[in-house]
């Protein structure tokens, strides 16, 4: 009961409590998405403070507008981490505009050499998230070197679990690689070719996600995908549909399509592992289910 | 209260929206003058096909954004006092939407880089482009200031101008090349809907409330810069977005100037 009360008093108090007030007791970071944040989370233990600001997985982060509290938090913040590559360049924005000598960024696509353009949902790169770990395991150990042990644990325990993922994903590919799929958006695109899987209609994903209209073309080539039965799986972003993905999602059931629902942001109450295993987990059922 | 000016990204915030609402103020009262906030609309969204269209071949999205929003400008500026002027200004509007969509279509790759250019963000202004916003505001309200007689005289009596050799076209267009350089840098810094609502609700404000034409642009000034401190102080406590309270006060100050010099009148 009693963390839960110092955290009601804190919530209380907050408004009234000035720029950097924790800042001797716990390392604040901040996440632009909370992915992120649950890096930072099991990386720095008790030792850190987290925000995510983009944490609702109903909200399309595309339609994010940053608020006073969201610039206050990057304001105060002693190291922030953001994804970079175009996806989130408000917080770039919110960056610039508080210039402090002791905040550190830790940008996702700069440590995986991805830069704007790029397919900007690289978190579903198995390698992004073991990195962006490292990187802030090296920062937190720089800046509270007291603490050193807990870091390395918790970034050996983090790694150890990331690589069973990995496992989990050579699995699949072993016995399922070069399989057709395709997607709506391309938000899972690094973890299916990760996974070994072929993507088809990379165009009209691209015109989705730039919120460009598909041509007619692009959406024949893409229903055509689903009823001659090239394409095995569609998966679609579960926090963004509309009535075209509706359509699509009708029409890949039609065809006994497997379809199956990704997310952009983390869901509430999931972490990283188990976020990732899921979608793995569901990729593997579905195409069991079709090879019997 | 003061706690939020301890933080530089609220600093910044002020001293841009201020710079951002002296200018707006001021160009917007000539252009409610002339009738032209319609046009002062569509300068504020042709820069979506510039910036993306840019991007597309290799340019700066920002360069692509103030070329597009020229041109528009001077197009807009030469069709002058015609009649079915607000007829070519919707199909030129949506003629560079139609095209925006277009260059859209063309990407390969994600075009965020190309697109966040289009929604600034008061609260994300860095301190160098605080500086850039004011010189580009100095600029803009000394090309305001040189051609304020003429426009002024061709505005309001622009038979009479014309026949004083007053080149009504060209006015009309050294003009309008002023609104589309405060939209174009403007936009990208503090967003298209911000740019907009001070340029056209504090301008029709002061004309309700003033009579000559100094104090009009003083008062619509004023209220823009008021309009503009005012929504960052109510956003920084309620959390809700800047834009929303801009627009709202800008409303409201309108809504009550008409009121009240309509209950002068009765």
């Amino acid at each position: 009961m009693r963390p839960l009360l110092f955290a009601a008093v804190m919530l209380a108090a907050a408004p009234f409590l000035s720029a950097g007030a924790f800042a001797a007791d716990r390392v604040s970071v901040v996440a632009a998405e909370n992915f992120y944040g649950d890096v930072a989370r099991q990386i720095g233990g008790d030792h850190v403070a987290v925000t995510s600001i983009l944490s609702n997985p109903d909200e399309d982060p595309h339609l994010f507008e940053t608020s006073p509290s969201t610039a206050r938090a990057v304001a105060d913040a002693g190291i922030v981490i953001y994804n970079g590559a175009g996806y989130d360049p408000w917080m770039e924005k919110l960056v610039s505009a508080s210039s402090a000598d002791s905040r550190t960024a830790i940008v996702a696509a700069a440590l995986t050499g991805r830069k704007a353009g790029d397919n900007p949902h690289l978190w579903y790169d198995p390698a992004t998230l073991p990195a962006v770990a490292r990187a802030l395991g090296g920062e937190l150990v720089r800046r509270d070197p007291e603490n050193t042990a807990d870091y390395e644990a918790n970034l050996a325990k983090f790694t150890l679990s990331m690589e069973k993922i990995g496992k989990e994903i050579a699995n699949v590919r072993k016995a399922y690689g070069g399989t057709e799929v395709t997607a709506t958006e391309p938000v899972f695109g690094y973890m299916a070719e990760a996974l070994g899987f072929k993507m088809l209609n990379g165009k009209f994903q691209t015109a989705v996600m730039n919120d460009a209209e598909p041509t007619p073309k692009q959406v024949i080539a893409f229903e055509k995908s689903l009823k001659d039965g090239s394409a095995k799986i569609l998966f679609y972003n579960s926090q963004v549909t509309d009535q075209a993905t509706e359509r699509l999602l009708g029409i890949a059931k039609e065809n006994k399509v497997s379809v199956i629902g990704v997310t952009e942001t983390m869901p509430a109450g999931q972490t990283i592992q188990s976020w990732f295993a899921g979608q793995i987990g569901a990729v593997e059922k579905a195409l069991a289910a079709r090879a019997q | 209260m003061l706690t939020m000016l301890e933080y530089e990204f609220m600093r910044n915030a002020f001293a841009a929206s201020a710079i951002v609402g002296i200018v707006a103020g001021a160009v917007g009262y000539f252009l409610v003058l002339r009738g032209q906030t319609f046009a002062g609309h569509a300068l504020a969204h042709v820069g979506f096909p510039g910036a993306t269209g840019a991007a597309l071949v290799g340019l700066s999205p920002f360069f692509g954004l103030t070329a597009f929003t020229l041109a528009a400008g001077i197009g807009i500026g030469l069709l002058g006092e015609r009649a079915h002027r607000d007829v070519a200004i919707g199909i030129v509007l949506t003629l560079s939407l139609g095209l925006g969509l277009l260059f859209l279509h063309f990407y390969t790759t994600n075009a965020a880089q190309a697109t966040s250019v289009l929604f600034g963000n008061v609260l994300g202004i860095g301190f160098r482009t605080v500086l850039v916003l004011a010189a580009m505001a100095i600029v803009t309200l000394a090309a305001l200031t040189l051609i304020a007689r003429p426009l002024l005289f061709a505005s309001l009596q622009p038979e009479l101008a014309e026949a004083k050799g007053v080149n009504l076209e060209l006015v009309s267009t050294l003009f309008m090349v002023i609104v589309a350089v405060a939209t174009a840098e403007a936009t990208q810094i503090v967003g298209v809907l911000l740019v907009f609502a001070l340029m056209v609700a504090p301008a029709a404000t002061a004309l309700h409330l003033t009579r000559g034409v100094l104090a009009g642009v003083v008062v619509s000034i004023l209220i823009a810069v008021a309009i503009a401190w005012a929504s960052l102080v109510l956003a920084y406590f309620t959390d809700w977005p800047t834009s929303f309270f801009i627009t709202a006060l800008g409303a409201l100050g309108y809504l009550s100037a008409g009121a009240a010099s309509r209950l002068r009148a009765a």
